[in-house]
């Protein structure tokens, strides 16, 4: 029988019709934990175990960051420029991505488009921290920059 | 339910490839346009099909109804999305024109704006961090299944959504009342 069929029969009529094949599928079906294990590999090629990884390492260093912004409202000075922009190159660029593999998919863009579009990722982050670092070196720094802004 | 026929006749596919798919279990249906397994080949097949009919595309976002929970996802990825662009306009564009930062100060000062008007600016500037820092604890407290029944999520949402906004309008009326001429 057709798995439209099945889906389509009533489920209190749905009994009858699936003791023998489930009998017969439930050899099969015990072997196999199917929830996948993390070893399989993902989309991308890699073991999908890695992005447990991945996942924890983002948001232990979204919460590390976190106490930094309160304290740079109080404190500073180059030291808390530099910690502020290791701190946001790093937690934006893990964002960029993110956002870039969500919205930026085959169906939505196209297909080479899409495969460009990680790369492309990866040059905005620089080009952030690039931005910043300049700003921190040879303009006035990010925490005077505020100082400045709010003064006006 | 479980898939129990030996033969899906839908999906041209056997139990046997379908578990195979299955036991892959990624998530992502069409991130990497490359490796698609047998599942995911027939469903871009079928979007690319659907799209060459000409047919509209369903309503969406336009008429979910609006509610706290994804307003608020929204609102953290876009505030995150906005710092994020204005950082880097900003720091590029101060990198490569010949206009420094002093310069846009100074010829921001020299506009006259009321005080409302910049307080409205401040507010647009401080808001954004302080609502992403504040949503950002209550995510990591659902990623670690911490509230997530709804009535925990609808409260902690408001919470988050208010204290950004009085925390904002704190650092707002702090400044209207203290501003010290900066000395540069």
């Amino acid at each position: 029988m057709s798995l439209s069929r099945l889906a389509l029969t009533p489920l209190r009529l749905r009994g009858p019709l699936l003791a023998k094949p489930l009998a017969a599928a439930s050899s099969m079906v015990s072997g196999y934990r199917f929830a996948g294990s993390n070893t399989a590999p993902g989309l991308s090629g890699k073991p999908m175990g890695e992005h447990a990884l991945h996942f924890k390492i983002e948001r232990y260093f979204a919460a590390a960051m976190l106490p930094l912004f309160p304290a740079a409202y109080f404190v500073h000075g180059p030291v808390m420029d530099a910690l502020l922009i290791a701190a946001i190159a790093l937690h934006t660029h893990w964002g960029i991505v993110a956002v870039i593999n969500d919205y930026a998919r085959p169906i939505v863009i196209g297909e080479t488009a899409a495969r460009m579009a990680i790369p492309a990722a990866y040059v905005l982050s620089i080009l952030l921290l690039v931005g910043l670092l300049h700003f921190n070196i040879n303009d006035v720094g990010l925490t005077r920059a505020f100082e400045m802004f709010f003064s006006l | 339910m479980a898939f129990v026929v030996p033969h899906s006749r839908c999906l041209n596919l056997t139990l046997k490839q379908v578990v195979a798919c299955s036991r892959q279990l990624q998530l992502c249906s069409s991130r990497n346009a490359g490796a698609r397994n047998a599942v995911q080949k027939y469903g871009w097949e079928y979007l690319v099909r659907q799209e060459k009919s000409g047919r509209p595309l369903s309503p969406h976002l336009n008429i979910y109804k609006p509610q706290l929970t994804w307003m608020l996802s929204g609102l953290h990825r876009i505030t995150g999305c906005i710092m994020a662009g204005t950082l880097l306009v900003g720091g590029i564009a101060f990198a490569i024109t010949p206009v420094d930062f002093t310069t846009f100060i100074e010829f921001v000062r020299s506009l006259n704006l009321p005080t409302p008007v910049t307080s409205i600016f401040k507010f647009i500037v401080a808001f954004p961090i302080v609502f992403h820092s504040l949503n950002g604890i209550r995510f990591m407290g659902f990623d670690l299944a911490k509230g997530t029944d709804i009535k925990s999520v609808y409260r902690s949402g408001w919470l988050t959504l208010g204290v950004s906004a009085l925390i904002a309008l704190a650092i707002i009326i702090d400044n209207a009342r203290n501003k010290k001429a900066v000395k540069y």
